[in-house]
């Protein structure tokens, strides 16, 4: 078992997967001295037990069943049907515990990554913490964070940044973590950083976020407050629970005031950072 | 009539909005955002109710005559059914 903390949330949490996680973990890694939050694990298992009542909701391989306490979800096995994962946690997720059959054998450690960020930010948000869908690069003391669809070259501008401005450091690549805390918001790492594994584990204040889509010439849209609010929904992680969905939407409540969002058509020359750069700093630095 | 269960209606920065959570939140990946109107009409559609009703309270809240009001309701109905978000 091993103690990460991230921001304030300590979590206990203890993966059976070579990778992924097992390479970011360790930057986020605290003594255990005393509880933690929140507490993760993954098991092996022969069989996977299955909850007798009837699904709340089911897809075609998948059954959720939910109690007062918590919920549970199974997966099934598309070629016999056979139950191969169980996920179980309890709604202030004390106890989060992963179970698979040797089917995962191969892909645990990516199984494991989907589930345990889908988990943990969840976890986030009930400690106050929004997961934004963005490469978050820190310049200058202060955090950037290009947000779009998968695709769209959030990575791509954060490295033309890192080629422009060496100092360029990047904080998470993949989902950071958003936290109003007196009036400012601030950007947290978190070892669920994506493919890449790019992350470090930092606390920067947040100077701007850039909604980007993919345009020949490099041009700055300001956006109505509608459209912050769309953009924002779209690309933050969505809770199906309806008190995570609150804190959620109070969470965007109290970013949109503050936060310089705008929308960035661009391409993917180093034009694109000099005329992001003249729009956020005005030419000085 | 009535709006289906497993939508939040919340303001947000001044914005109407409308999400969905649990069962609705897998099926409907979205956002809805609502004029003051679509917000009241909102509202009293979230116990069953008749068009009547809800002419009513717009003709009471707003300052709008009972055509135009008849007319925004329509509207707004009609979207509601086509994104499947009545009982």
């Amino acid at each position: 078992m091993k103690r990460i903390r991230v921001g304030d949330i300590v979590l206990d949490i203890e993966l059976l997967g070579k990778g992924y996680l097992q390479e970011t973990i360790p930057a986020y890694e605290v003594p255990i001295e005393g509880d933690a939050h929140h507490t993760i694990e993954s098991f092996m298992v022969d069989e996977i037990i299955v909850p007798n009542e009837d699904p709340r909701y089911q897809e075609p391989h998948k059954k959720l069943y939910s109690s007062e306490n918590g919920e549970v979800i199974i997966t099934f096995d598309p070629k016999n049907n056979h139950p191969i994962q169980r996920i179980e946690y309890d709604y202030q997720y004390r106890h989060v515990q992963l179970s698979f059959t040797d089917r995962y054998s191969q892909d645990l450690a990516e199984i494991e990554y989907l589930w345990t960020g889908i988990l943990f930010f969840e976890i986030a948000l009930l400690h106050g913490y929004s997961a934004l869908h963005a490469s978050a690069i820190e310049y200058g003391h202060e955090a950037i964070l290009f947000s779009a669809p998968s695709g769209t070259g959030k990575s791509t501008q954060a490295r033309l940044w890192k080629t422009v401005y060496p100092q360029v450091e990047t904080i998470n690549d993949d989902k950071p973590l958003l936290k109003v805390e007196h009036g400012q918001v601030y950007v947290y790492g978190s070892p669920w950083s994506g493919k890449d594994l790019v992350n470090q584990n930092a606390k920067v204040p947040l100077k701007a976020i850039v909604f980007l889509r993919q345009e020949g010439n490099n041009t700055i849209y300001p956006l109505t407050t509608q459209q912050k609010i769309i953009e924002l929904y779209r690309n933050t992680y969505r809770p199906r629970i309806s008190k995570l969905a609150e804190i959620n939407l109070s969470m965007m409540n109290q970013i949109l005031p503050i936060v310089v969002i705008i929308s960035y058509g661009c391409n993917m020359t180093l034009d694109a950072v000099f005329t992001l750069h003249n729009y956020l700093y005005g030419g000085t630095r | 009539m009535k709006i289906k269960e497993g939508y939040l209606l919340r303001e947000v920065a001044g914005q109407f909005l409308v999400v969905p959570v649990g069962n609705q939140a897998i099926s409907f990946n979205g956002i809805i955002t609502l004029n003051k109107t679509g917000k009241v009409i909102w509202e009293v559609l979230q116990k069953d109710t008749s068009k009547a009703t809800i002419l009513e309270t717009l003709l009471d809240r707003f300052d709008v005559t009972p055509e135009q009001a008849s007319q925004d309701i329509d509207m707004f109905l009609s979207t509601l059914q086509k994104h499947q978000l009545l009982e």
